[in-house]
């Protein structure tokens, strides 16, 4: 054992212990919840908001989107056009309308949107602009905001994530790491990701909804539960 | 003066002519005559008609004289007089006949100037009991009960007609009536029984389906209600079915159930799940449920020849285990049937050390963080250590540093009710200077429990 010369005051150490959570997702009547427990053990709490369309979060921000506008966590609420949107904090594409936007200092900004083609997700990249998942006659791409094809992505649903992005087949999720490796998980019948939280995204497919747990080497897909009635 | 004369004639005719006195039998209206006649009716028993005095005129009319008199006859809750009747309306006024002594009877019915001769001939009957393979006929409604049997099987009653009279009596129509009862035998009518005389008969109860039947059975002028109810044969009991693997907490497992033969009859019902805790610490765990509700029941049902079960249309439902130990419980809830043993089975959640869910380690300036997501499913956390060291890999002075949160653990298990889940943080404060505390690379955490000790994998301060 190794004496410093600093001292690790273990006298004061204090714990907090709080209930742990996932994230939030949307229950089967669109009341937003947050999803509580540990992978593979999960409640869903009390809704903190009814007639959300979509949400999602990043480590400062949560966005919800509810018929006519967009909700952020801080308390600031502004007009957006109606129907669904895809949300990567801080922007927000209005699918029915075609319009992108960015949260900033409380507001929602237009921004000037150059794709053609079906948007299917969107991610904020490393350098702060905005990257495209766009289906096309030709197959699924990676786009920049500039609508530069960056790299081809496979059909089908697909979300892009931060360091890869998370992809189905008929039988199952696969998550491509930006390294390249992939990570099958036995979740047939996907049709659609949402964000659910640091670490984890959510697939529904049919009636259920799924959890992938993304972390390297606890990787582990698991159901979410019904809001009760 | 010719015309007045005329009118002042007809104006008193028309007033009493809007009154016209009606029988009613629930459907129709008909006017009732002069002489009304109720037929034969069993001594002893009752036979109401609803009669009804109707206004059939434009104007009202008042009812100022509603009576009877004569023997066996009797009005039931008669209105009282005066009553006045609008136009187009009616009251009722429901007439009983009843005697004991067989004998012909007659009364007069009066409403207002209207007068109706009631009739009746109460005529002595056989009684009527059952022997065997049913009941009643009840007191007070003659229903014969059948029972309950299964579906496809025939039930026989076995019912007897006496004559408790000194005169000899003549049966003249003995019918069954009703999906699923008779055919009669032993008796065909008309029959007739001598004083004292004693015959027995048989109805047969053959329900295809299981449900509740009911039919009649006349006697001349008596009616017995006939009742049965058919359930389905026994299901072969079911068995309700985990994978292989180990069961413990925090597991998402499926459900399966099953037939050990064809199932005799399409059905349908609940499976239930109860959870009890091992520990006196929380009564429940929010998160032992059946996911696919997010509730503790979720429908079953399977059609015949089928041996497996389908579990809310699949063909198992996964339930999730729970942050606490203790046992799980299903049993089943069917709808309309029975089963050949009870299926309930029960699962054992093992206590077991702490399950780590998440570890990491941060540094701030002069502190020290390690967050730990977990659960403890003996709720009996608290006692740990924590051991930090250098980029070497050496353990640094104090070595492992015992830390006792136990009472931080019990008080958060009882401010809340999810489950055993918790996200612990733990600060170090450290002193020293950048440098020296940046020496800090790594630690490891050891959580420790009634059932055991955990440790984390090293966790290394970015």
């Amino acid at each position: 054992v190794r004496a410093f010369a600093f001292l690790i005051v273990i006298v004061s150490a204090s714990a907090q212990i709080e209930h742990p959570g996932l994230g939030l997702m949307l229950d089967q009547n669109g009341a937003a919840r947050p999803v509580l427990g540990v992978a593979g053990s999960v409640t869903l709490g009390d809704a903190i908001a009814n007639d959300v369309q979509a949400l999602a979060c990043s480590k400062r921000l949560c966005l919800l989107k509810t018929d006519a506008s967009v909700v952020s966590s801080s308390g600031e609420s502004a007009d957006a056009p109606p129907g669904p949107a895809l949300i990567a904090p801080p922007f927000i594409y209005f699918e029915r309308t075609n319009q992108l936007g960015r949260w900033t200092d409380g507001e929602l900004e237009p921004i000037d949107l150059a794709v053609d083609g079906q948007i299917l997700s969107l991610r904020e990249a490393a350098d702060g602009t905005i990257e495209f998942a766009v289906a096309r006659q030709n197959g699924v791409w990676l786009m920049d905001s500039d609508g530069t094809v960056i790299d081809s992505l496979p059909s089908g649903p697909v979300m892009l994530l931060q360091h890869g992005v998370i992809f189905a087949d008929a039988d199952a999720v696969i998550l491509r790491r930006a390294n390249g490796i992939e990570v099958r998980f036995d979740v047939a019948g996907a049709e659609s990701f949402f964000p659910l939280g640091e670490g984890y995204v959510g697939v529904r497919a049919g009636d259920s909804a799924w959890a992938i747990r993304m972390e390297p080497g606890r990787e582990q897909a698991f159901l979410l539960p019904r809001a009760a009635p | 003066v010719k015309v007045s004369l005329v009118l002042a004639l007809v104006l008193p005719l028309s007033a009493w002519a809007q009154l016209a006195v009606v029988t009613y039998d629930g459907t129709m209206e008909v006017p009732a005559a002069s002489l009304f006649d109720y037929g034969k009716v069993a001594a002893g028993d009752t036979k109401d008609i609803r009669f009804r005095a109707r206004n059939t005129g434009n104007s009202a009319v008042v009812l100022s004289t509603l009576s009877i008199a004569g023997a066996g006859f009797s009005m039931i809750n008669a209105p009282s007089t005066p009553y006045t009747i609008a136009p187009g309306n009616f009251v009722e006024f429901p007439v009983r006949f009843f005697s004991n002594t067989p004998a012909a009877y007659s009364a007069n019915l009066q409403v207002n100037s209207r007068s109706v001769l009631l009739m009746a001939t109460a005529v002595p009957v056989p009684a009527l009991t059952a022997a065997s393979g049913c009941t009643g006929p009840d007191p007070a409604t003659r229903t014969i009960d059948f029972g309950r049997i299964q579906k496809g099987a025939t039930g026989t009653c076995t019912l007897a007609l006496q004559n408790l009279s000194a005169q000899s009596l003549v049966v003249a129509a003995l019918a069954v009536g009703g999906a699923a009862f008779g055919p009669l035998q032993g008796l065909r009518a008309p029959l007739t029984l001598l004083p004292g005389e004693r015959v027995t008969f048989t109805i047969t109860f053959a329900p295809p389906d299981a449900a509740t039947y009911s039919g009649t059975l006349n006697a001349d002028t008596r009616s017995f209600p006939l009742t049965g109810a058919a359930f389905n044969p026994l299901l072969p009991n079911p068995a309700l079915a985990l994978d292989l693997a180990t069961i413990g907490s925090a597991q998402q497992r499926t459900l399966k159930m099953s037939l050990p033969s064809a199932a005799p009859f399409s059905a349908s019902g609940y499976v239930n799940l109860k959870f009890a805790p091992a520990t006196s610490v929380v009564t429940d765990d929010p998160a032992v449920m059946f996911v696919a509700t997010g509730t503790r029941i979720v429908p079953f049902s399977f059609k015949q020849g089928d041996t497996q079960v389908s579990l809310n249309g699949q063909a198992g439902t996964v339930f999730q285990t729970g942050t606490t130990a203790g046992t799980i419980t299903f049993s089943l809830t069917p709808a309309g049937f029975q089963m050949d043993g009870d299926p309930t089975t029960t699962i054992t959640i093992p206590p077991a050390a702490i399950g780590i869910d998440t570890a990491s380690a941060t540094r701030r300036a002069n502190d020290l963080d390690i967050a730990v997501i977990g659960y403890d499913n003996t709720y009996t956390a608290g006692s740990m250590s924590f051991t930090f060291y250098d980029a070497s890999g050496n353990a640094i002075n104090p070595g492992a540093i015992q830390a006792d949160f136990t009472a931080a653990f019990r008080s958060y298990f009882t401010s809340q009710s999810g489950g055993s889940a918790f996200l612990m943080r733990v600060t170090f404060p450290v002193t020293g200077t950048d440098a020296q505390v940046k020496q800090v690379a790594s630690a490891d955490v050891t959580l420790t429990n009634s059932a055991g000790v955990a440790r984390t994998q090293r966790l290394t301060f970015p």
